[in-house]
């Protein structure tokens, strides 16, 4: 058996001229909690689509439990459950006859766990589905794929549109599965909090090009960030490899690198700054600075400040 | 499968409850007020015809469009079933579901139809076949639902192609003689459109990716729908071009017999004025409200062959009504209050009924009348046109009646040979005798035509006979009247000439014992040629596709009349073919195609012309290209090297930001 359940080759995507998603090659290895991140339209729902054989590739090639995508046979998709972006469901069945619509397809359903889920989410099993709430929907969604028992769970922005109780409920029941190694989750997110929770493996996809491919801890160690302080305004930065995000202030800089190393330490010494500090950096800050405009810039607000005292 | 069937016909059976209310409630209404047979009345004819077909269309294409939005096709499609189960399941309960909107207030409307006392009108079983027919029409337009909701198409452009297939094959159904031919005809619509909503269904619409059979199905049923809707949008624009002065309506001249045996020629002028001259051509000072006033009172009669084994399938349409509700009962003319008579061709028997207690009161024979309590007397033969449902006149191919329904008595007339059979007849009242005493009454004059003769009726009585001196096809109808002078004049009119050398029209007169008295021969009718500008014509022909151009130039080949040239529609046909070839060649280039795939789609659009570049933009989906950065040139995007020079696309460009890492689970790592 192989050790990645999920590997994409040069996989792309075109809607007429414009590229979706521009040859993506990576891997999902077996037992993962892996997050897709990207803002939107980055093409995280057409890689989920392609995945599930729900959308032709343009280009490239994708398997999926060790099968064509474009040709998962049935008892394959057996093994894979999705949650759609949205949650969606067949409204006008009640939660019970949903389970039951569900399981005549999925011969090991889990019956305990879908009342365990549903008891979690709180959610009344003679509810129409069109009559739930957000985080009801998704928690039944989540019950409705968790109960078939899948080796792979792929979900597409889970927590879209849920207050943050159901979040966090999600995500237990989330961390729940993976208890049980084996067990992989692919997901797509624009809730950085909730990856760095309960995902051990990133990518970010950034304007339909992958970027970043890795567990969290590589992430962490590769992306930093780095505040120089001057004597007096700082000078104009030189190129610096790997840069991602440049603020100044009155007399700092304050730098998000990737991949920090001899190249950019010879750089900024250079600079002769006062003081080179090593700050603190979150998983959400440095997703953002790979999502943001990159290079050298200053916040939205110090710019709408200097406008009114320029007035 | 199970489940996705039940889940198909709760979701839907909301439609097709509303579908079935709507067609109960217009059939109750048609089989309550209508007079005359329900079943085939012309309205329900429209219900079944038109509404069944909607309820199939609409049916198929909601079963896909609701689960198409909101995401929910990944939610059905994504389970441990192959999607052709999923389709065989939708389609069951699609299937059920409209023969349940559909069939349900049929079999009410035909079971209360059935059930003597309710409708005062014939009922026999082969009158459901024609709905029964249309009940399966709707079959095809279901899978036309289907496809059109599934495949990647336009909403505005070429979204609802797919429903021609099924229109064609119920414009042909509905000429059907039976209801096999119709079946038939849907059976074959349903094995192109089956295959290419299928085919649309697993492969989430696209095209390109199926098989050839499926692309071919697909094709089929889209080509129908660029036909159609290219016919009727050429139609609409050299209509509003004709409106705009270019007006290709043709003004024929005709003679007109007056009361004393002159005969003038009138011409309508493009003013809509009516010139009228002599023989000779000179100018008479009558106006055509003159014309008709003293135009001679004649009985016409259409002279056609009344064999069926040698007769074209629409004239026996035509001429035995065995198509449609006149196959089945003829409502005939009124003659007293609450009695409505039938004539029933397939008994062919007149049968009377009650319009209050809606009951059979009687039916009349070649013997006369019988009571209810008899069953009612065939007379010998099936009679021919229903034109003779306002007549006493009954004839069939060799034997004729004088059926007089208010009298309620049937009188044999004259039976003929087989080789001289009934070419035509009519019948005609004669008020020249009348004058001033109210107390006479006008002479029913009864004209039958065999091959040889015209045999003259007076009420009902053989008064003599006219030897038949010309006759179809050169001569196509005949007038015959009585002159104020009380001779007989037969008028045999031909066909148009057209430009060939074609017979005149006869004029015979005879004394009143059908002695030939006067005979005068006519000069030809020429038929003036269409007055459109040249360049109209031939934008007209270039917009036909060139095939069908040359097919209708060569069922033409032998009227002289016609208006093209060989030459100049050779010309046109290989000039059209060869620039809509050229242009599929070009156009062939936005598509990532297979090998043979452009030489094939050049001799389509060289067949069908500008349909066939419409059916290629509408089929295949468009693949962008991008500049190929080692040769240059216009590289198709979705092949993995350029078709020119081989060259594999360049990967994203790295800008140092990157990380890429298969590493452990976190999980794995745990229990490692």
């Amino acid at each position: 058996m192989s050790n990645l359940v999920i590997e994409t080759s040069g996989l792309t995507r075109y809607f007429g001229r414009k590229c979706a998603v521009d040859q993506v090659t990576m891997s999902v290895p077996r037992g993962a909690v892996f997050a897709l991140l990207g803002r939107n339209g980055s093409g995280k729902s057409t890689i989920v689509r392609m995945l599930l054989g729900l959308l032709e590739p343009t280009r490239g090639s994708a398997s999926v439990l060790g099968e064509d995508c474009q040709r998962l046979s049935p008892a394959t998709r057996g093994r894979i459950a999705y949650v759609a972006e949205g949650h969606p469901l067949i409204d006008w069945m009640r939660v019970g006859q949903l389970e039951d619509f569900q399981k005549s397809f999925y011969p090991d359903w889990d019956g305990h766990l879908f009342a365990k889920v549903v008891e979690h989410f709180d959610l009344n099993i003679q509810a129409r589905a069109g009559h739930l709430s957000r985080g009801q929907r998704a928690g039944l969604s989540l019950a409705l794929a968790l109960a078939a028992r899948p080796e792979l769970l792929i979900m597409d922005d889970p927590a879209l549109g849920l207050d943050p109780v159901a979040r966090r409920t999600l995500l237990e029941t989330m961390i729940l599965m993976t208890r049980d190694a084996g067990h992989t989750i692919f997901f797509t997110s624009h809730v950085l909090d909730d990856v760095e929770r309960v995902a051990d493996h990133v990518a970010i996809i950034d304007r339909s090009i992958l970027r970043v491919s890795c567990p969290v801890e590589t992430f962490h160690a590769r992306v930093k960030a780095v505040v120089l302080e001057f004597a007096g305004p700082p000078p104009q930065m030189p190129k610096l490899p790997g840069l991602l995000e440049s603020r100044r202030t009155a007399n700092q800089v304050r730098l998000i690198i990737a991949n920090f190393g001899p190249d950019a330490e010879r750089i900024i010494a250079s600079l002769g700054a006062m003081s080179v500090n090593e700050a603190a950096l979150s998983l959400e800050d440095a997703v953002i600075a790979y999502l943001g405009r990159r290079g050298e810039q200053t916040s939205l607000l110090s710019d709408i400040k200097e406008i009114g005292v320029a007035k | 499968m199970k489940a996705i069937f039940l889940k198909e016909l709760r979701e839907n059976a909301k439609w097709a409850l509303l579908m079935l209310v709507g067609l109960g409630l217009l059939m109750t209404y048609q089989t309550v007020t209508q007079n005359g047979p329900p079943l085939v009345s012309y309205p329900m004819h429209g219900i079944t015809v038109l509404g069944f077909p909607a309820a199939g269309f609409v049916l198929g294409m909601l079963q896909v469009l609701q689960d198409r939005r909101r995401g929910r096709w990944g939610f059905l499609i994504h389970r441990p079933i192959g999607r052709t189960r999923v389709f065989v399941a939708k389609v069951a309960a699609g299937i059920l579901l409209y023969f349940g909107a559909t069939a349900i207030p049929l079999a009410a409307t035909v079971w209360w139809v059935a059930t003597p006392g309710h409708v005062a009108a014939p009922f026999e079983w082969d009158m459901v076949a024609a709905r029964a027919a249309d009940l399966l029409g709707g079959v095809p337009w279901y899978l036309a639902g289907l496809l059109a909701a599934a495949r990647e198409a336009r909403w505005i452009g070429s979204r609802l192609f797919p429903a021609g297939l099924a229109f064609i094959a119920a414009v042909f159904a509905d000429f059907a003689l039976s209801f096999g031919e119709a079946a038939l005809l849907y059976a074959g619509a349903v094995i192109v459109l089956l295959p290419a909503a299928w085919g649309a269904f697993v492969a989430e619409g696209e095209y390109e990716s199926k098989a050839a059979p499926i692309r071919l199905a697909q094709g089929v049923s889209v080509a129908a729908g660029v036909l159609i809707a290219y016919m009727v949008a050429m139609g609409l624009a050299f209509g509003l071009v004709e409106s705009l002065g270019y007006n290709t309506v043709v003004f024929s001249p005709q003679y007109a017999i007056l009361h004393d045996g002159q005969v003038v020629r009138q011409t309508a002028a493009k003013d809509g004025t009516t010139q009228v001259t002599d023989l000779q051509g000179h100018a008479l000072p009558l106006t055509a409200d003159e014309i008709s006033r003293l135009r001679l009172t004649a009985s016409e009669i259409m002279l056609r062959e009344t064999d069926p084994a040698k007769m074209k399938r629409s004239e026996l349409e035509d001429l035995y009504g065995i198509q449609g509700g006149d196959a089945y009962a003829h409502v005939l003319y009124p003659t007293e209050q609450y009695v409505q008579w039938y004539y029933v061709p397939s008994r062919q028997t007149i049968e009377g009924f009650n319009t209050v207690t809606r009951r059979l009161m009687g039916s009349i024979g070649p013997s006369g009348f019988a009571g209810a309590d008899r069953t009612p007397e065939s007379f010998p033969e099936r009679f021919i046109d229903q034109l003779y449902a306002f007549n006493n006149l009954k004839i069939g191919r060799t034997t004729a009646y004088d059926v007089n329904l208010q009298m309620r008595q049937a009188k044999f007339l004259f039976t003929t040979t087989a080789d001289d059979t009934i070419i035509g007849g009519n019948e005609w009242s004669y008020q020249g005798d009348v004058g001033s005493d109210p107390s006479k009454l006008p002479a029913q004059y009864d004209f039958i035509v065999t091959h040889s003769t015209i045999w003259v009726y007076k009420n009902a009585n053989l008064d003599f006979k006219i030897p038949l001196e010309y006759s179809y096809p050169d001569y196509f109808s005949l007038e015959i009247g009585r002159m104020t002078n009380g001779r007989f004049l037969v008028h045999y009119q031909a066909g148009y000439a057209m430009g060939k050398p074609e017979p005149g029209d006869e004029v015979v007169q005879t004394d009143d014992r059908g002695q030939i008295v006067e005979r005068t021969e006519l000069p030809p009718l020429v038929l003036p040629g269409p007055n459109e500008p040249q360049w109209l014509q031939l934008t007209e022909t270039a917009a036909v596709p060139p095939a069908l151009l040359a097919f209708l130039v060569y069922e033409e080949r032998d009227n002289p009349g016609q208006p093209f040239s060989w030459r100049m529609v050779a010309i046109e046909v290989m000039v059209i073919g060869c620039i809509s070839a050229v242009a599929a060649m070009l156009l062939m280039r936005r598509y990532d195609s297979r090998r043979g795939a452009t030489p094939l789609w050049m001799a389509i659009c060289f067949v069908m012309g500008i349909p066939g570049l419409l059916l290629l933009i509408s089929l295949r989906q468009v693949v962008a290209r991008e500049t190929c950065p080692a040769c240059g040139r216009q590289r198709l995007i979705s092949r993995e090297r350029c078709e020119y020079c081989g060259m594999a696309f360049v990967e994203p460009e790295r800008v140092g930001i990157e990380i890429f890492e298969v590493g452990v689970p976190a999980a794995q790592a745990a229990h490692g």
